[in-house]
């Protein structure tokens, strides 16, 4: 019998043996992506169906649903996944309802599992290795690129023509057409590399990747939603310009955006710099709840910083872990918490906002402030957020809208608080409440209101020292007869040290409008020695009429002061009513490199550019290549996950990454500079033939060939017509613009065209209304800034001819280029056409070219046959791309 | 170079060396060669189609199905009930929270046509093409935001950059006539639709696949005329000139995107004749202007209908109308059903009637789909935005259930497909997704949806993304 | 473990077979040296036999196998076993000198052989039955669809075929009921007929199809359940009559959901289906290529599928085209002409057009003479004529010669209400709009 089953034990043998060959799976590169195209949709972040994830490593090994572990690291044929991809019954194979797996990604995974199902982090995730070996002799990009057309059998291009060279160049660092008497000043010895450095430094670079930039910052000139009302904003679009042109490094340029109201005595223009998330859209339609609005800016910032700095899609993490790359819901209201902590709550004000004010008027401020000072006995308290000291010198007066934080009221722009607000169901167990922390309370003897009131009901409750501190007053508004009235408060002269005046109002029948109230100044007493002489008074009111009559309003960011602190709570499914457990503070592990978690904004932001952060530098280094070349060294050039395309040149990216963030400390012009010096970037973008396998050039075997964008085709007609009126900053301007484009509900606002030169500012200015955006920026593939946008998709269709051909603007530019030809061409037809020509494309025509322009002005029938001919140079193909 | 490319190469060739300039030696007019727009490429259909093309009728912010044809008698019964917690255990809403009412139909409904079809008081006219359109009763979607609900239907996909479904029918057929963009856009309602352009954007593929968006109200495509009086044939020859010399620079560079501009500006001057022609509903007869209830000069969707009507006879191949305000919340009067809805329903109920009646008896119906719709359903629950009322009468978001209605090309009249709960909360019979009109449009137009892919990014991608099945049971 | 036993059995079977077979080999001088292995092999085929009894008992007891064949296969199966064991322990033990034992084991061995054969054979009429499978069932061709075709040949027998004649043929009648053709159906079984015409829910049939599958009397036992729709093309025959000539025209499915089922598993149309829907078309000749290159814009192929042709006729035609065309008129299915301002006598010029099914005149100036002409193409399906001078008498004349005609359009014509009306209700088979 022994010999029996030992002949059994055989054949089961020979029945289970399998067989496993031994090439090596890669996780990332093989099986990540079958798993994310088939199996990350049911057992992802969204759905672990069968408790089965396999969106972390932990998960997926972990004991699921069925009690046992799905992968058995080293043997497919136990493990549950191999299984039920295999399986016959189609009601129990994966995927479920969807044809099964081909032969050879059940191959794959097979196979990974039996070599033991080794899990790999995201490449974007890992530090990129250094030190990067390069050849000493070869530029380090054409060194990299090279290589990769080697593999790609494919060769480099010549370089291109001088002058195609030199407009490409200009086109791509200032945005702006190239200057004729370069070419000559090329022929005295100026140096590439020396018309790159003058280029650099030209103020039209900032106004050039400024417009990079807005897109991203979703910057615009009006509000958002319904009535789209317009919003004073366009001192950040300045500060971006400044930044780029003073070179400020990224670091910093990055920390003062995201938190520059948090450096120790920030400038104004740190303050400004903040305005790149107030930029976030605001509701102003009746019957909204503010919260509401507030809660889907404060997502957008979060969305909107880590896309920019992280190549990371936060959107879908609001209400789920992440389908496809590992970060969890609970990592978003992690940072949810950086971002929630500000004063600003959808106010139609849009408080806090920074004033500004023009010089001459500074001038007069300050004669006032130094007068007021001369008559005060006592030096009155210093006002955090004020950098202009207005606040402390028409002290002890007081505007309700400089308080250093609130809760749940809102303002109005002569300065006064109200808990009037829209929704008036949203008012039910709110507290209204507004704070001066900085106030001494020693001697306080009393507080004048002005207020208005049109009944009994609404109380004011003031305290000491702290939000819920020792109750200095609680007493109501009567009901004065005109609605306006002085409400005066006696204390008893405070015994109080220490500072700090916290106001409530409190609805005391929680009727409307009873239980309404505005408050428009107060007036603070204290025993003598007071803060100022009697003779101050009205040099104070002085300064406070100056301030309402020229102060210049920008939103800007300011954290909420621990008084009035919200708490940060994860939303159950994304709903923000929906309230769920309190999160702490932080970032997604698979990014985080350090111990620790960053403990605000502030030190969020210098985590975000701290050379541990493996994605910062690598976003931003391909956001630049992308301008420059059209394509992102990672096309998806807005998610770096497991979703979006690997790099074309990975060692490229990493060695540009690090160069950025170390070798050139996060100078922007160094970097741009290291990559036009490239023989790379110096090709010819003609295609040889042997690249037709290439179309989209992503193995760069060519120089960049591209539609110009939307602002450079308006900044080139302007300027080779000579129309453009190149000055730096300002308001936003309005040029031409069609009837009726302009069609947002219970909005008076109008289009009116800019006085004088102003209609003739590069795009960069144009006005730029959300829900009404400027044709020729739309038509040309400009996004209309709602969200933050990290790629243009560039298009070319009809209505880009029409606009070009018949848009009024550019064919005022066509006859005023049309004369300049004529008075150039000194009566000869053909000298003009040529000079046309050579400027409008800076390269000689060819006979032909010119013979065709002449035909068509010698059979012209309108007078100026010249202008006809600008009118076709203007949509000629050389003239509106790149090359 | 993939085969699209190089389909797009010889055509751009083709065209633009022998046809377009000697077309322009002869004369535009005359031009009887294909544009660039697909009309000469040889797309055809995977099988013999019903229909040649599609007319969408978008209402966007999507329309109550309880109020017009989901009638659900018991939701009567329960109107002002609270909701019971089970209906929002593990349910998404956009503001509904803590514990709505229910919300009985705020209209009356009777059955119509030998179909007997349910339909509401709302829509007097349109109750009688009941036997001509095929109602999805049980239509349910993924997304329940506007913009990614209307991407969803549109594009396949939530997120942003896919090819809308205009762009894939276009580049599977090709286009039809020489003069007119072959996927037009036409918008009324005083707003574009919430996910903006891209719902007609060409998403990845070639740009001459993108939409064109025509206004019934001033120039009917922005700058379309030209500058100063300048005449056609004087723009003819500019046109001339710039492809003549965009020609030469074509042969040094070899760059695909010369010959597509050198196509686009043909075109741009032949959309310059024909489209005011096109969009000019002047010249339409009395008796028509009464029955759609048009009035020139004006950006209304009867306007829009009747230019749908004559766009479809100079064959554009898909034509897709937005009518903006219908997102019902009850927040404001003006999205409310019991002032804004009501208001949307008198402006669209004569207008679409019209158009179904009309393109009928032209003939047109038998070979173009029409379809009508929003992104979603509404909640049978009156909305509580913050757990409180509104101050309106109005439904949330909903996902699961909402109707829709498709007639001609194809499909079959006077049918009620799919059925609802008691309450229309969720389909419970014959559901069909999204993903599901989409494959059966593209059936009905001769196209399997699993073959119509396009390589990008290393994938094929296809507008019904990974899933989609044709709802054979609704056709003819 | 059940599911071993085919496995093993198939080992058992295979050694108790060969090991005889050895058996008289081995008394050939050339192959004596074998004789040892006999011993081992008829030892491991008999334990394997014995692991397959027990198998086969847990199989049996998935209570999918009864009847006369499982009884005998069982039984068989017990008795070679057992003469597998005696017939090895004396290949082991016994003295094969002896003439008994010699003699013993010979015969031993030569039933075993025989015995393993026959259980073998039954074991695989229970798993396979006695017919060879028909997974789906044959597929009509489309052209097939015509008045010929019978719902029960067509739709229910293949139903019978793939999942009950296994156990319900001639010869083998379980329940004594044969499910090889409507005969033998309507014959019934021992407990009567199966089918009560018009009465889905007194058919014996359809109730034991429909009965739990827990049911010991639910049909199939073994093999494949009847799917939903399956069951539902039973009932809608049994409901319409259960006749055997009863067709899809004079008894059309109602349920969507049937219909699209019959289509795609049958290949068979519910409704109306348009003549090139049917047919290819003929092969294109060189002309055919040589005109789609030529007039890309007029002439198209309808689709990749098929060889049939459009042709587009506008205001700017040329005769030139229509002569060219006329070279490949039987490839001409569809013909737009709308606003063409085309003539008769022009349209005549394309020949004589035997397939053209879809005809769009439009907006031309086509009158009752022109109009009845179109008598001449016999296989119009569709035809606009809207916009035209066109009168009743005209259209009359037309539809009294135009067979195949189901969808005529005449708005904006000279044809009244009240004639329209009268056309239409003279004319029940075709749409007129």
């Amino acid at each position: 019998m022994g010999r029996i089953f030992w002949g059994i034990g055989l054949l089961f043998g020979a029945l289970f043996s399998c067989t496993s060959s031994n090439d090596r799976i890669s996780f990332n590169e093989d099986v990540r992506p079958i798993l994310n195209q088939n199996c990350l949709p049911c057992h992802g972040g969204v759905k672990a169906n069968g408790g089965f994830s396999l969106l972390f490593e932990a998960d997926a090994f972990a004991v699921n649903n069925s009690g046992q572990t799905a992968i058995i690291r080293g043997n497919a044929r136990k493990s549950e996944l191999y299984k039920r991809i295999i399986h016959q019954n189609p009601e129990l194979r994966m995927p479920l309802d969807a044809p099964p797996l081909s032969e050879d990604e059940i191959g794959v995974l097979k196979k990974w599992i039996n070599q033991g199902a080794q899990w790999e982090e995201h490449w974007a995730y890992q530090k990129p290795v250094t030190p990067i070996h390069i050849p000493k002799d070869q530029h380090p990009i054409d060194y990299f690129v090279q290589r990769k057309l080697k593999e790609q059998g494919l060769t480099p291009s010549a370089k291109a023509a001088l002058p195609t060279l030199l407009r490409r160049l200009s086109l791509d660092l200032t945005g702006l057409p190239p200057q004729k008497e370069w070419l000559n000043q090329m022929q005295e010895g100026l140096s590439y590399e020396d018309l790159v450095d003058s280029l650099l430094d030209a103020p039209s670079f900032g106004e050039k990747w400024a417009s990079m930039w807005l897109d991203l910052a979703r910057y615009s000139d009006t509000k958002g939603y319904e009535k789209d009302p317009h919003r004073n904003i366009w001192r950040y679009r300045d500060w971006v310009v400044k930044a780029f042109n003073q070179d400020m490094p990224l670091d910093s340029f990055t920390i003062r955006q995201l938190a520059g109201d948090m450096l120790d005595l920030p400038t104004t223009n740190d303050l400004i710099a903040t305005a790149f998330h107030r930029n976030t859209m605001t509701n102003t339609e009746g019957g909204t709840d503010d919260e509401e609005f507030r809660v889907a800016a404060v997502i957008d910032r979060l969305n909107t910083t880590y896309e920019v700095w992280q190549g990371t899609t936060m959107s879908c993490v609001q209400c789920h872990s992440h389908p496809y790359d590992p970060i969890r819901q609970e990592d978003f209201y992690g940072s949810y918490g950086y971002f929630n902590q500000t004063v600003d709550a959808d106010l139609d004000l849009e408080v806090p906002v920074l004033e500004i004010y023009p010089p001459e008027k500074m001038e007069e401020m300050e004669e006032l402030i130094k007068e007021i000072a001369s008559l005060s006995p006592r030096t009155p308290p210093e006002f955090a957020n004020d950098p202009y000291r207005l606040k402390q010198f028409i002290f002890p007066i007081l505007m309700p809208y400089d308080a250093a934080d609130f809760e749940n009221v809102s303002f109005y722009g002569d300065g006064s608080v109200t808990n009037w607000i829209y929704n008036l169901q949203s008012m039910t167990g709110k507290r209204f409440r507004f704070s001066f922390p900085e106030i001494p309370l020693s001697g306080l003897i009393g507080i004048k209101m002005e207020y208005e009131s049109k009944g009994g009901d609404a109380a004011i409750e003031i305290r000491g020292k702290e939000a819920e501190g020792v109750v200095l007053n609680h007493s109501l508004f009567s009901a004065p007869e005109n609605g306006r009235g002085v409400h005066e408060i006696k204390f008893s002269p405070q015994d109080l040290e220490g500072s700090g005046l916290f106001f409530e109002i409190i609805n005391t029948s929680g009727k409307i409008p009873e239980g309404m109230v505005i408050i428009r100044r107060m007036e603070l007493a204290y025993e003598s020695p007071s803060f100022f002489a009697e003779g101050a008074k009205e040099k104070i009111n002085q300064l406070i009429a100056l301030r309402r009559q020229n102060g210049d309003r920008t939103p800007v960011i300011r954290s909420k002061s621990k008084d009035y602190e919200r708490a940060n709570r994860l939303f159950v499914r994304g709903n923000w009513m929906a309230l769920g457990d309190s999160i702490p503070l932080g970032v997604p592990a698979a990014i985080n490199q350090q111990e620790e978690y960053p403990t605000n904004r502030l030190e969020f932001a210098q985590w975000l550019v701290h050379t541990d952060n493996p994605l910062t530098s690598r976003v931003m280094v391909n956001r630049f290549w992308q301008e420059i070349f059209g394509r992102g060294l990672v096309l998806t050039s807005e998610d770096f996950g497991t979703m979006g395309e690997p790099p074309s040149h990975p060692e490229l990216l990493d060695y540009l990454a690090v160069q950025f963030s170390t070798t050139y400390q996060w100078s922007v012009k160094k970097l741009l500079k290291h990559i036009v010096l490239s023989q790379t970037y110096q090709q010819s973008s003609k295609m040889k033939g042997d690249d037709l396998v290439d179309p989209d050039n992503q193995w760069l075997s060519r120089g960049p060939r591209w539609r110009l964008s939307a602002e450079q085709i308006r900044d080139q007609i302007l300027a080779v017509s000579g129309l453009l009126y190149d000055t730096l900053g300002g308001p936003s301007v309005m040029p031409y613009q069609p009837e009726g484009i302009w069609q947002s509900v219970y909005s008076g606002a109008q289009w009116t065209l800019s006085e004088g030169r102003h209609a003739y500012r590069r795009a960069l200015y144009t006005y730029q209304k959300r829900t009404a955006p400027y044709p020729n920026m739309i038509t040309f593939d400009a996004p209309s800034r709602e969200f933050c946008v990290s790629r243009r998709i560039t298009t070319n269709t009809p209505l880009q001819a029409l606009a070009l051909l018949n848009d009024p603007a550019f064919y005022e530019a066509a006859e005023h280029f049309g004369n300049t030809m004529k008075k150039k061409g000194k009566g000869d037809l053909k000298a003009a056409l040529r000079y046309g020509y050579q400027q409008a494309l800076f390269q000689e025509p060819d006979e032909e070219e010119i013979q065709i322009l002449l035909d068509l002005c010698q059979n012209a029938e309108s007078e100026d046959p010249l202008t006809l001919a600008a009118n076709v140079l203007f949509n000629l193909d050389g003239f509106l791309t790149k090359e | 170079m993939n085969l699209l490319d190089e389909a797009l190469f010889e055509r751009h060739q083709l065209s633009t060396r022998r046809h377009f300039l000697k077309a322009c030696a002869t004369g535009l007019g005359s031009m009887a060669m294909g544009s660039l727009l697909g009309a000469t490429d040889p797309q055809t259909p995977h099988f013999i189609p019903k229909a040649k093309r599609v007319i969408f009728l978008h209402m966007a912010g999507a329309p109550s199905q309880l109020e017009l044809f989901d009638y659900k008698p018991l939701l009567k019964e329960l109107n002002g009930k609270d909701c019971p917690p089970s209906l929002l255990e593990g349910k998404r809403f956009a503001f509904i929270s803590g514990v709505p009412q229910m919300l009985g139909p705020q209209a009356n409904f009777a059955r119509h046509g030998q179909s007997g079809a349910w339909i509401s008081d709302l829509l007097p006219h349109f109750s009688k093409m009941a036997d001509d359109v095929c109602f999805l009763k049980a239509m349910h979607t993924d997304e329940f935001n506007h913009a990614p609900a209307q991407l969803l239907f549109y594009s396949g996909s939530p997120r942003l950059g896919r090819p809308s479904m205009g762009s894939w029918v276009t580049y599977g057929l090709g286009s039809m006539n020489e003069n007119l963009p072959s996927f037009v856009v036409l918008v009324s309602g005083g707003k574009t639709p919430s996910a903006g352009k891209s719902v007609w954007g060409s998403g990845f593929l070639p740009s001459i696949y993108q939409g064109v968006q025509c206004r019934s109200k001033g120039e009917p495509v922005l700058f379309a005329a030209n500058p100063n009086g300048m005449s056609a044939s004087e723009r003819k020859k500019t046109i001339e000139a710039i492809n003549q010399i965009n020609e030469k620079k074509y042969q040094t560079f070899k760059d695909p995107e010369t010959l597509t501009r050198i196509g686009q500006y043909e075109m741009a001057f032949k959309m310059q004749m024909s489209v005011p022609e096109a969009m000019d509903i002047q010249q339409e007869p009395d008796y028509i202007h009464e029955m759609y209830g048009t009035e020139p000069g004006r950006a209304s969707f009867a306007n829009n209908c009747l230019l749908a009507r004559r766009l479809a006879e100079r064959d554009v191949r898909f034509i897709q109308l937005f009518h903006w305000g219908w997102d019902s919340h009850g927040a404001s009067s003006g999205e409310s059903l019991d002032n804004g809805f009501l208001q949307r329903c008198k402006e669209v109920d004569q207008p679409m009637s019209a158009l179904l009646k009309d393109l009928k008896q032209r003939g047109l119906l038998d070979d173009t789909i029409v379809v009508w719709g929003g992104e979603f359903g509404r909640t049978p629950m009156l909305e509580n935005r913050n757990g409180v009322a509104n101050p309106f009468v109005g439904r949330d978001h909903q996902t699961d259930a909402f109707t829709i209605w498709m007639a001609g090309g194809g499909i079959k009249g006077g049918l009620s497909y799919g059925e609802t709960d008691e309450i229309g909360y969720s389909g419970i019979k014959n559901r069909v997704h999204v993903h599901d009109m989409q494959a059966t449009i593209l059936h009905n137009l001769g196209l399997h949806h699993e073959e119509l892919t396009y390589h990008f990014q290393g994938r094929d991608f296809r507008l019904t993304d990974t899933a989609g099945n044709v709802v054979k049971e609704i056709l003819a | 473990m059940g599911e071993l036993h085919p496995i093993i059995v198939h080992f058992a079977v295979t050694l108790l077979f060969i090991a005889p077979l050895l058996f008289w080999l081995t008394q050939l001088r050339l192959l004596h040296f074998l004789k040892d292995l006999v011993g081992p092999i008829n030892g491991l085929g008999s334990g394997m036999g014995i692991i397959a009894l027990w198998t086969g008992w847990q199989l049996a007891t998935t209570g999918f196998y009864a009847g006369d064949d499982f009884e005998n296969h069982r039984f068989l199966a017990f008795a070679v076993v057992i003469i597998g064991a005696i017939a090895t322990a004396l290949l082991f033990f016994g003295r094969h000198e002896t003439i008994f034992s010699g003699y013993l084991i010979k015969l031993l061995l030569l039933a075993q052989g025989v015995l393993i054969l026959v259980t073998g054979n039954k074991g695989g009429v229970l798993t396979h039955g006695n017919k060879p499978w028909i997974k789906t069932p044959k597929t009509l061709s489309l052209d097939k669809m015509e008045e010929s075709f019978t719902i029960y040949d067509g739709l229910i027998q293949p139903i019978f075929d793939s999942k009950c004649v296994a156990c319900h043929q001639e010869g083998n009648k379980s329940g004594g009921l044969a499910l090889v053709n409507f005969e033998s159906l309507m014959e019934g079984g021992s407990s009567g007929p199966v089918i009560e015409a018009g009465e889905v829910y007194q058919s014996l049939l359809f109730e034991r199809i429909t009965l739990s599958k827990s049911s010991t009397k639910y049909m199939p036992p073994t093999g494949w359940p009847l799917n939903y729709d399956e069951i539902n093309l039973i009932a809608h025959w049994i409901a319409t009559g259960a006749e055997k000539e009863s067709n899809l025209i004079d008894h059309p499915l109602t349920d969507v959901r049937l219909i699209s089922y019959v289509e795609e598993v049958y290949g068979v149309k519910n409704g109306f289906q348009s003549k090139i829907e049917k047919q290819n078309g003929p092969v294109w000749t060189e002309d055919v290529e040589n005109i789609l290159k030529k007039y890309p814009q007029h002439v198209k192929r309808i689709a990749a599928n098929t060889n049939w042709l459009s042709l587009k006729i506008d205001s700017l035609f040329s005769k030139e085209l229509l002569e060219e065309v006329s070279n490949i008129t039987t490839s001409i299915a569809w013909i737009a002409a709308g606003k063409s301002n085309i003539t008769i006598e022009d349209f005549s010029l394309l020949g004589p057009l035997p397939n053209l099914v879809r005809l769009s005149l439009d907006y031309n100036s086509w009158d009752n003479q022109a109009v009845s002409q179109l008598v001449d193409y016999p296989s119009i399906e569709f035809l606009n004529l809207y916009a035209n001078p066109v009168g009743e008498e005209g259209i009359i004349r037309l539809l009294n010669g135009a067979n195949s005609m189901k969808k005529l359009i005449i708005g904006s014509t000279l044809v009244k209400e009240g004639e329209k009306s009268g056309i239409i209700k003279n004319y029940p088979g075709i749409e007129v709009i």
